[in-house]
């Protein structure tokens, strides 16, 4: 029995994943695919609100999971939170049982390209994060809240340091072995300040793995500053603006972009309508021809996914290796999943993974984007995102927490929050200006929870303030 | 050496005092036989073992300083399948919550231990020390109500975890063959979470209680294809659905009855003349679906104290009950015929509790009475928050039993529990009926619907029906509804009878990070004036 049996660690060692992983392959018969991973969390939190600190936590989490697929196209799949040896042999085991009784998804592939595996070294990895002690978090909280106490709004907010480590395991079909290990931290901070009846409404946030890059008194002062902007907003008629969208903003449009883009929707006939990134069907090659290679979007928007890129940080997992998705708009990556990989004779750049994404910079500075606008509206936010249609990515959403109308080159009022109908496609091919990509706040994931289910931790996204010519808004919400 | 599971126990319980450690608890993983077969464990999640070790946290916590400390423990195992391939996650979680002058700690591992309890009670304790920055504050946590002590099962006849693999298989796969069989059928999302859950509560005021709860999220959609291969539209099954149980809440219903009779209505459905949707306001039916999703963040999300005040702010936003005080009893949801009701002790709701995570014995809550905002969920701590109501009104302060986390792992929040709405005693019994109320209007069937940050303002989209006198007429495309939630509930005609009862699953996620749960509504129809449709594809 090793010590952290007895008492949790913050984070499992190289060593600690090693001696898991081998603990569960001695359960296991040693043909075709396995895949161990051993990943542990730990976060310190702190939340507040109304000028107070709510909750201040420690989480600290460990899960096991292994998959099967002996007959090759029939996976099983079972995951545990517990390292002893009979919980690992459990798993190891339930795996296998499940392999061999669920049903074959098809006929057997033909055959399975070795994955590629990233070694994350340590360009996402921040002593200081990890060490973060909850006291100065706490002290932090107080500080951050203070103006707005002093200025009689209230604030709320989230301030957390995090890290995760990984250790993987995967033997392909013909024998290739291969293991890993990675580990990343992560300091996010957010604040909403709002008036105490409710009237106006102010957000800010930022991320990095390094929490001394975190200027968490800026960002509550940020949303101080949004909130009294924000005061006495007027109704203004739904249309086309002008719309210059901040990071915040920017990046779950980015995101709807990138989460479609898998390989087997637009390629394979019997999906539906094969999704936006399908181009139409091929009678020579006889199957749907995606759009790989054609220009989807604007040239200035390149997306790319880099486990080694601090500004975004991932933790290290097979298939996680550096992916032009879209370069200067041409669609460069459609990702494919472990099956059409293996049918396909392609790489398996894991598709569960893309979620973390960086937009590269553009040269504008935000006070440019207002300046030179001579009519248009500035948005901190979206929220309540709904796709409509997905051939055309349509969705429907919500402004948040800051909406300006901009007149002249100058903010000039308030504005009442709109929904809007659009396509990240429309968006982007109507793109006027673009930004410095900077992390962006983005606590979407329920990680003691989500793990469990998915290989994605964590989906850190850099994205840049943008300006969009004619970006529809269809009504006005009551909504502050 | 690996210790027997319970020597491990009494050899830790013994040891630590020593500053020696045992190994820790383990919840029994799954096993196969010598068949394969998986081994049917039993759990006793009423061990006195597991009481000592969250009694170690919660004394550690006190002894260190905290004036008020609570303590989960949850094992939680899911099956989750969508017909093909499996996948069973199981997971053990501790966690220690710890108030020191009117600041909260918590902290959780997935570890069963007396050592790391008490190392878990110090943190939590030592995390809310941390937040004592500007001096104490007031806090006051409301009595509790029920039994401190005892154990309750949520009642299940066929436990998936007992159960061979096959028979799931074969329950699914059925079910699939047949939707297979009919002769338009195009595709299917056949997924089933089976969920068991053994917590334990213990408390510095003396609570122990233990639950086991069995829960089954189902969910069948099915898509068909007209004969000229267009999209020739699709449904959820609405009577598989999330329920307490296990493999009955599936395998006991006529689910071939009842997707044959929907099959039947869509085919029917497509003799209709497809028309697109004609803007503007009209009178309008919506299904039990439609009102519950409507319900479910209007009425729901919005009557959630910690939201009401501010809490969920930086979060899943607030509501529009922007100053509870002042606002209950006097505050107009809706017309004078509704009623709403939330209630966690109800038999077949996917939120229902023996007690909630703060050990409080559910009491049912007439939130909308008569029209007027009558009643908050409250939570031990969100009970003071409003006493100058309940005082001002005459009504006991007290946690109405709304806490709840979603394992141990996480800090308990109040969460939407089930929710009822009042049907109509004088009621249409059946959709024909409710029609025949409409000389020309739309009906609008299971819509998918989604609310502002601060629960008023909504979007919905499903299928729609133009209604001429009584009867569907024609199908109508691109229908959604843009619609506040007082418009909806204030310009309600009429709700279908009790016999058009049905109960429809529905989820929440909120806080940072986020927390997920399920609650049940059990809705009625309701026939509602003046609804504004837009074409949900047009652009401004």
């Amino acid at each position: 029995m090793n010590k952290s049996q007895n008492l949790s660690v913050k984070l499992l060692s190289e060593s600690d994943g090693k001696r898991i992983v081998d603990s569960a392959l001695k359960h296991m018969a040693p043909d075709a695919f396995v895949e161990i991973s051993v990943m542990s969390f730990w976060s310190s939190a702190s939340r507040w609100a109304r000028n107070k600190a709510t909750m201040t936590s420690d989480h600290r989490d460990v899960v096991v999971s292994v998959t099967r697929d002996p007959n090759l196209g029939s996976f099983g799949h079972a995951s545990t939170n517990q390292i002893d040896e009979e919980s690992i042999k459990g798993v190891a085991g339930i795996a296998d049982y499940y392999a061999r009784t669920s049903q074959q998804l098809g006929e057997p592939p033909t055959g399975y390209s070795p994955r590629q595996y990233a070694l994350n070294t340590g360009p996402v990895w921040s002593d200081k994060t990890y060490n973060r002690n909850p006291k100065e978090n706490a002290g932090l909280v107080s500080m951050l809240t203070k103006e707005s106490v002093k200025r009689d709004f209230i604030s709320a907010g989230y301030l957390e340091s995090y890290a995760g480590s990984v250790t993987v395991f995967s033997r392909d079909r013909w024998g290739f072995e291969s293991i890993r290990f990675g580990k990343l931290t992560q300091a996010q901070c957010s604040a909403t300040v709002r008036t105490k009846n409710g009237t106006a409404s102010g957000w800010a946030g930022e991320s990095s793995y390094e929490i001394d890059h975190l200027n968490e008194l800026d960002i509550a002062s940020k949303a101080l500053e949004k909130c009294k902007a924000s005061l006495d907003p007027v109704r203004i008629e739904p249309g086309r603006y002008t719309t210059i969208l901040e990071p915040g903003a920017s990046a779950p449009m980015f995101q709807i972009l990138v989460s479609s883009l898998g390989r087997y929707a637009p390629e394979n006939s019997t999906r539906g309508d094969g999704g936006p990134y399908r181009l139409g069907f091929d009678q020579a090659l006889q199957r749907y021809r995606s759009k790989l290679g054609l220009k989807i979007v604007d040239e200035r928007i390149s997306i790319s996914h880099d486990p080694f890129d601090p500004r975004i940080g991932t933790l290290a997992y097979p298939g996680v290796e550096k992916i032009n998705y879209i370069d200067k708009g041409i669609l460069t990556t459609l990702t494919n999943d472990g099956y059409h990989a293996s049918n396909e004779l392609v790489e398996d750049r894991m598709s569960v993974l893309r979620e973390s994404f960086r937009v590269e910079s553009g040269s504008t500075s935000m006070e440019e984007m207002i300046s030179s606008t001579k009519m248009g509206l500035l948005v901190t936010k979206l929220s309540s995102l709904e796709k409509i249609d997905s051939s055309s990515m349509l969705f429907t959403g919500l402004t948040r927490d800051g909406l300006w109308l901009i007149q002249n080159g100058a903010i000039s009022k308030a504005v009442r929050n709109f929904r809007f109908t659009e396509s990240p496609l429309f968006i982007f091919n109507n793109l006027n200006q673009i930004g410095e990509s900077v992390p962006v706040f983005n606590p979407v994931i329920s990680r003691h929870i989500l793990v469990r289910q998915s290989h994605n931790a964590i989906a850190s996204i850099s994205a840049p303030a943008v300006k969009i010519n004619d970006f529809s808004f269809t009504s006005t919400v009551d909504a502050i | 050496m690996i210790l027997s599971r319970r020597n491990v126990i009494k050899s830790g319980a013994t040891l630590v005092g020593a500053g020696m450690v045992g190994a820790p608890l383990t919840a029994q993983p799954a096993k196969l036989d010598s068949n394969g077969r998986i081994i049917s464990t039993e759990f006793d999640i009423q061990d006195a073992a597991i009481k000592e070790i969250a009694q170690a946290g919660v004394d550690s916590a006190i002894s260190h300083g905290a004036s008020y400390s609570d303590a989960r423990i949850t094992f939680t195992k899911h099956i989750y399948t969508g017909g093909s391939n499996p996948n069973l996650l199981e997971s053990m979680e501790i966690g220690i919550r710890s108030l020191v002058d009117g600041y909260w700690g918590f902290a959780s591992s997935p570890i069963w231990h007396l050592d790391e309890a008490a190392r878990l009670g110090v943190s939590a304790t030592d995390q809310a020390k941390a937040n004592v920055v500007d001096g104490p504050r007031e806090m006051s946590l409301s009595k509790t109500t029920g039994d401190k002590n005892g154990h309750w099962i949520m009642p299940v006849k066929d436990d998936p975890f007992k159960t061979h693999y096959d028979e799931i298989k074969d329950l699914m796969g059925g079910l699939i063959e047949f939707c297979h069989n009919l002769k338009y059928f195009s595709n299917s999302f056949n997924g089933v979470t089976f969920e068991k859950q053994y917590r334990v509560f213990v408390s510095s005021e003396g609570h122990y209680q233990t639950q086991i709860f069995n829960r089954t999220q189902a969910v069948l959609h099915l898509g068909f294809m007209h004969s000229n291969q267009i999209d020739g539209g699709r449904f959820k099954v609405d009577q598989y659905t999330s329920s307490p149980g296990g493999i009955e809440v599936i395998r006991d219903k006529p689910m071939r009855k009842y997707i044959q009779e929907e099959y039947d209505i869509l085919i029917e459905s497509w003799k209709l003349p497809l028309k697109p949707i004609d803007v503007g306001r009209y009178n309008t039916i919506i299904d039990q679906h439609g009102m519950a999703k409507i319900a479910s963040p209007t009425i729901g999300f919005a009557t959630e104290i910690d939201r009401a005040m501010g809490f969920e702010a930086n979060a899943s936003g607030t509501s529009y009950v922007t100053d509870p005080v002042s606002m209950l009893g006097t505050l107009k949801i809706g017309a004078p015929n509704i009623n709403i009701y939330a209630d966690r002790s109800y038999e077949y709701g996917m939120a229902t509790v023996g007690w909630d995570d703060e050990g409080v014995k559910p009491i049912s809550t007439h939130l909308i009475k008569n029209g007027i905002l009558n009643d908050m969920q409250t939570t031990r701590e969100g009970a003071d928050w409003i006493k100058d109501y309940y005082n001002t009104a005459g009504k006991p302060i007290e946690s109405k039993g709304y806490a709840l986390s979603q394992t141990a792992m996480s800090a308990p929040m109040s969460h939407t529990p089930n929710l009822f709405i009042e049907p109509n005693p004088d009621g249409a019994k059946n959709m024909d009926e409710l029609r025949k109320k409409l000389d020309k209007g739309i009906e609008m069937k299971q819509p998918e619907v989604s609310l502002d940050f601060q629960q008023s303002t909504g979007f919905a989209r499903g299928q729609a029906f133009e209604i001429k006198d009584g009867k569907r007429v024609a199908r109508l495309s691109n229908a959604g509804v843009i619609f506040r939630g007082s418009e909806i509930w204030g310009n309600i005609n009429e709700f279908g009878g009790k016999e058009m009862e049905l109960q429809v699953d529905c989820n929440q996620s909120k806080g940072e990070p986020k927390q997920d749960s399920f609650h049940t509504v059990r809705a009625v129809p309701a026939v509602v004036r003046d609804v504004t449709f837009v074409d949900i594809t047009r652009k401004a």
